[in-house]
C-alpha cells in the first residue's frame, strides 16, 4: 500500500505532464483534424528555453539571438511592423497579404526574442526569488513556444489548409524533423542539464550533498516538484476551460471545432482562431516541457518524440477532440504506466510498449475513446 | 481514379501492362502455371536478370568508395520499401504508419537464423552462408511454434468473440479477466523456479519453448547433412534465398496479425494503431537477450564487394538487393493494375460503396497489407544482410516508419513510379549533404550548412510538400499523358487521412 501510494503521486505528476500536452493535441485534431507531429517538439523546445534562461549560458547561435544588437533592432521592427498593421487595420486599408504574412512572423519572433531579453536580464541581473524566476521562466518559455506555434502553422500548415490531409500530415512530419535535427545544430546533441538555480527543481533524489526538500507523509515521500506539476497543471487547465467555455474566442473555437465552413458561414474568422488554437496548445506544451525539464533534469532535441506520442495516445483514449477527455487520458495513461513500471517484474523496460498496448485495446473495444462521440457515416 | 475508370475510352488508351503482361491469346489451350507464368513472363525474368547483371558490374575494382556502394545499396532497399508501402498507403488506401515494423521483423528474425545457423562449421569462416537446410529448418520450426501459439490464441478469442450470444457485454469483461490471469500469471510464475502446475499460460510457454528447443536439437545434424549433400555452388545463394523467403514470411505473418484487428479502423486512428505496433515491436526487439537487446544484433555481412581481395569468403549483395528491388515493383505493379488491383483501389476511392458492389473490403485490405508486409521483411532481411548490424531503435524506429510514409506521399499516394523515385531520392539525399559538407571545393560556410543534413532534409521535405500537395506524380505514373488536370486531381483527395 505505501508503495502504492508513492507510485500514485508519481503516476499522476507524470499523467499530469502527459495531459498538458494531450490537450495541444486533442484541440488541434478538433479543429483541423490534423495530428501535430510537431507538437512534441514544441514541448521539447519550451524545456529548452528553460534551461537557457535559467542557465543563462547561451551557444553560439543562441549568443547571436540573444544580444542586444540583434534583440532590440528586431523587437522595434516587430513593433513597429504590428503597429502599422493595426493602424491599417483600424483605417480600413486592406494590406497586402504578404506583407501581412511577413509582419506577422517578424512579430513573432521580435515578440520572442523580447521576452526572452527581459526574462533574461530579469532573472540574472536583479537577483529574484527562486520560485519567481522560476515562474518568469516558464511564463516566457509558454510566450515563445506560443509563438512558435504560430509561426508554424502560419508558415507550415496555413498554405496546406484546402489540401488533402495528408499533405499537412507529412507538412508536420518535415516540421516535426526539423525541429529536431534543427534543435540538435542549434543547442547541440548532448542533453543539458536543468540548472538548480530553484531549490524547487530538486527531485526525491539528494542533490548535491543536500536534501530535497519534499513533504513527508506517513512516510510517502511527496517532492514539492511533483506538487507543483499538479497544482500548476491544474491551474492552467482551470484557465483553459474559462477561455473555451467563457469567452467569445472559446466559443468562436468551440463552433470551428463542430462545424469548420458552417462556422465560417457565420462569421467567424476561421485564420484567427486556427492562429489561437496552436498559440494555446503550443502555451501548455512548453509549461510542460519545463515542469518535466524541472523533475527529470535532462533535456536534449530529441526528447520530445516518445512523450509526443504518447501524449497523442492519451488524447485518442479520451476520445479525441475532446479537451476533457484529453486531460483524463493523460492522467490514466501516466498511472497506468508508472504502475506497470511498479509492478509488472520487467515492466520498466516495456514501460513504452504500455502505451501503445493500450492505444489498441481501446482503439479495439471502443475506438471513439472514453469520452468520444460516435459519429455515424452517412452515405 | 473514379473519374478516369468511368470512361470506357480512356481504359483501352492507357497502357497499364508494363513490363511483360503478354495475355495467350484466346483459343489457344492453356499452358501449364510454370510454362505460363515463363512464357509470359520472359521480359520480366530477362529485365530482373539484367538487374542482377548490373548489379554485379556496377563494383568496379577500386574506383567505387564504400560509402558509394552502401548508398546504391540503401536506395534499391528504400525504393523496396516505399513501393511495397505504397501498395498499403496509396493503392489500397489504408494509412500505414508501421513499415519499419515490418522490416524489423523480417530483419530480425532472418538475421538471428543466419547469424545462428548458416554456418556449416562455426569455426571455419569460409562455409558461411552455407548451410541451407539447418537455416531452413530453424525458420520452418520457428512458424510451427508460432502457428501453435496463434492457433491457441485464435481459440481463446473465438470462444470470447462467440460468448456474446449469451450476453451482449460478456466478450469485453472476459477479455479483462484473460488479460488481468495473464498478468497475474506471469508475474507471479517469475519467482519459481518451476512454476506449479496451476501457472497455465507459463507452464504452455515453457512447454512451447521446450518443444522448440528439442525439435531444433534433434533436427540440426540431419539437417547439416542435407547441407553437406548439396553441391556447393548452389548452397550460398539457396541459403540467401530461404532467408529472404523466410524473413519475409514472417513479416507478412506480422503483417496479418496487425492487419486482422486494426485495419476495420479508419484514417487516423489506423494510421496510430499501426504506429502503436511497431513500437511493441521495436520494444520486443530491443528488450530480447538473444536478439542482441538494445545494442542491436550483428550478422556476418554478405560482403559489398565481388572483390575477392577485400572478400574471400562472402557473397556478394549488390545482384541480389537490385533484382528483388525489380521483383518488387514487378509484383507490386503487377497486383495493383491487375483485376485484383482494381478491386484494392476500389476500396481505397470509397469503402462502403465497393462493399456495396459485392467486394469484401476486409479481405483487400488484408491482402494488401500482408503483400506489403512480405516485401518490408524481405528488404530488411536484405537490409540486415547488406549492413551487417541492425539496431531496433535507430534502423527501424518512428522516425524510419514516417521516411516511408513521407516517401510514398511525396512520390504520389496510388502511384508505383512515384514511390521509386521518392524512395530512391529521399535515401540519397542525406548522403549528397554528407558529401557536400566534405566536398573542398564549396565555402566553408556552405559546408557547415550541410553538416546538417537531417535538418537540411526536413527543410527539403517541407518546401516540396508546400509546392507540390500531391505529391511529385500526384497519382499518375511517370509515363502517363497528364491529359485532363481536373480529372487526374481527384485521385489523391479520396485517400483518407
Amino acid at each position: 500500500m505505501h508503495l502504492f501510494f508513492q507510485q500514485l503521486i508519481n503516476g499522476l505528476s507524470l499523467g499530469a505532464i502527459y495531459a498538458l500536452i494531450a490537450v495541444g493535441y486533442t484541440m488541434v485534431y478538433g479543429v483541423l483534424r490534423l495530428i501535430n507531429f510537431a507538437h512534441g517538439d514544441v514541448y521539447m523546445f519550451g524545456a529548452m528555453m528553460g534551461v537557457y534562461l535559467l542557465a543563462g549560458d547561451f551557444s553560439t547561435y543562441g549568443a547571436i539571438v540573444a544580444h542586444p544588437l540583434f534583440a532590440v533592432p528586431t523587437a522595434l521592427l516587430g513593433i513597429a511592423i504590428l503597429i502599422a498593421l493595426s493602424i491599417l487595420k483600424y483605417k480600413g486599408i486592406s494590406s497586402p497579404p504578404w506583407l501581412a504574412w511577413i509582419g506577422k512572423v517578424v512579430a513573432a519572433v521580435a515578440l520572442s526574442v523580447l521576452t526572452m531579453e527581459i526574462a533574461g536580464r530579469l532573472i540574472h541581473w536583479i537577483g529574484l526569488p527562486s520560485w519567481i524566476s522560476f515562474a518568469i521562466t516558464m511564463l516566457a518559455a509558454m510566450i515563445v513556444c506560443g509563438a512558435l506555434g504560430f509561426v508554424i502553422e502560419l508558415m507550415a500548415y496555413r498554405p496546406l489548409r484546402n489540401r488533402p490531409r495528408i499533405a499537412v500530415l507529412i507538412t508536420a512530419i518535415g516540421v516535426s524533423m526539423f525541429l529536431e535535427y534543427g534543435g540538435q545544430a542549434i543547442f547541440g546533441a548532448t542533453p543539458k542539464t536543468f540548472p538548480h538555480v530553484v531549490p524547487i527543481a530538486a527531485t526525491q533524489t539528494h542533490v548535491a550533498g543536500e536534501i530535497a526538500p519534499n513533504f513527508v507523509i506517513h512516510g510517502i515521500t511527496i517532492g514539492y516538484i511533483d506538487v507543483m506539476i499538479i497544482v500548476i497543471t491544474l491551474a492552467l487547465m482551470v484557465v483553459l476551460r474559462w477561455i473555451v467555455m467563457g469567452t467569445r474566442t472559446g466559443m468562436a473555437l468551440r463552433a470551428v471545432s463542430f462545424r469548420f465552413d458552417t462556422a465560417s458561414l457565420m462569421g467567424i474568422n476561421i485564420d484567427r482562431i486556427v492562429s489561437i488554437t496552436f498559440v494555446l496548445g503550443s502555451m501548455l506544451a512548453a509549461a510542460a516541457g519545463v515542469l518535466i525539464a524541472a523533475r527529470t533534469p535532462k533535456v536534449d532535441p530529441l526528447m520530445g518524440l516518445m512523450p509526443g506520442i504518447k501524449a497523442f495516445v492519451a488524447a485518442v483514449l479520451g476520445g479525441i477532440g475532446n479537451i476533457p477527455g484529453a486531460v483524463a487520458g493523460g492522467f490514466v495513461l501516466g498511472l497506468v504506466e508508472v504502475l506497470v513500471q511498479a509492478y509488472i517484474p520487467m515492466g520498466s523496460q516495456y514501460k513504452d510498449a504500455i502505451a501503445f498496448i493500450i492505444l489498441i485495446a481501446i482503439l479495439l473495444v471502443k475506438p471513439t475513446g472514453l469520452f468520444g462521440r460516435t459519429l455515424v457515416e452517412k452515405v | 481514379m473514379g473519374a478516369r475508370l468511368s470512361k470506357k475510352s480512356e481504359i483501352s488508351s492507357i497502357d497499364y501492362s508494363s513490363p511483360g503482361g503478354n495475355v495467350p491469346p484466346p483459343g489457344k489451350p492453356p499452358r501449364s502455371w510454370w510454362a505460363g507464368t515463363l512464357a509470359g513472363n520472359g521480359r520480366i525474368v530477362a529485365v530482373i536478370a539484367v538487374a542482377a547483371w548490373l548489379g554485379y558490374m556496377m563494383e568496379g575494382p577500386d574506383s567505387w568508395a564504400g560509402a558509394q556502394s552502401r548508398m546504391f545499396m540503401l536506395m534499391a532497399i528504400g525504393v523496396i520499401m516505399a513501393v511495397s508501402l505504397q501498395l498499403i498507403n496509396g493503392v489500397c488506401g489504408q494509412f500505414s504508419l508501421g513499415h519499419a515494423g515490418f522490416m524489423a521483423v523480417g530483419a530480425y528474425i532472418s538475421g538471428y537464423a543466419s547469424l545462428t545457423y548458416n554456418a556449416l562449421d562455426p569455426g571455419d569462416l569460409s562455409t558461411r552462408y552455407q548451410n541451407v537446410a539447418q537455416v531452413a529448418l530453424y525458420l520452418v520450426t520457428l512458424a510451427l511454434v508460432v502457428t501453435l501459439v496463434g492457433a491457441i490464441l485464435g481459440a481463446v478469442f473465438l470462444a470470447i468473440r462467440q460468448s456474446r450470444h449469451l450476453w451482449r457485454n460478456l466478450p469485453p469483461i472476459l477479455m479483462l479477466v484473460i488479460l488481468a490471469w495473464f498478468t497475474w500469471d506471469f508475474s507471479a510464475a517469475f519467482d519459481f523456479e518451476k512454476a506449479p502446475s496451476y501457472f497455465i499460460w507459463t507452464n504452455i510457454i515453457r512447454g512451447l519453448g521446450t518443444l522448440f528447443h528439442a525439435m531444433l536439437d534433434h533436427g540440426m545434424p540431419h539437417a547439416r547433412a542435407i547441407s553437406l549433400l548439396l553441391p556447393v555452388v548452389i548452397r550460398r545463394p539457396l541459403c540467401f534465398i530461404v532467408l529472404l523467403i523466410g524473413g519475409g514470411s514472417f513479416a507478412a505473418a506480422a503483417g496479418l496479425l496487425v492487419g486482422l484487428p486494426t485495419l476495420r479502423l479508419r484514417g487516423d486512428y489506423l494510421a496510430i494503431a499501426t504506429l502503436g505496433f511497431a513500437q511493441i515491436l521495436i520494444v520486443i526487439f530491443t528488450n530480447s537477450t538473444p536478439l542482441g537487446g538494445a545494442t542491436g544484433l550483428s550478422v556476418a555481412p554478405f560482403a559489398n564487394s565481388a572483390n575477392p581481395d577485400r572478400d574471400p569468403v562472402a557473397h556478394y549483395i549488390f545482384p541480389w538487393i537490385m533484382a528483388l528491388m525489380v521483383i518488387t515493383i514487378v509484383a507490386v505493379w503487377r497486383i495493383a493494375y491487375s483485376p485484383k488491383g482494381r478491386m484494392i483501389r476500389a476500396v481505397s476511392e470509397d469503402e462502403v460503396a465497393a462493399s456495396a458492389v459485392g467486394i469484401s473490403t476486409t479481405r483487400q485490405k488484408v491482402t494488401a497489407f500482408v503483400v506489403g508486409a512480405f516485401f518490408a521483411g524481405v528488404g530488411g532481411t536484405l537490409y540486415v544482410h547488406s549492413e551487417g548490424y541492425v539496431n531496433a531503435e535507430q534502423s527501424f524506429g518512428i522516425n524510419q516508419s514516417l521516411l516511408y510514409v513521407v516517401m510514398v506521399t511525396l512520390g504520389g499516394l496510388g502511384s508505383i513510379s512515384g514511390a521509386i523515385v521518392a524512395g530512391a531520392i529521399l535515401t540519397m539525399l542525406p548522403f549528397l549533404f554528407r558529401q557536400l559538407a566534405s566536398d573542398q571545393q564549396i565555402p566553408s560556410w556552405l559546408q557547415n550548412v550541410f553538416e546538417h543534413q537531417l535538418a537540411l532534409f526536413a527543410l527539403v521535405l517541407i518546401v516540396m510538400m508546400l509546392l507540390r500537395p500531391r505529391g511529385l506524380l500526384g497519382g499518375r505514373e511517370l509515363w502517363w499523358r497528364r491529359r485532363n488536370r481536373n480529372l487526374q486531381a481527384a485521385p489523391a483527395a479520396g485517400a483518407t487521412v
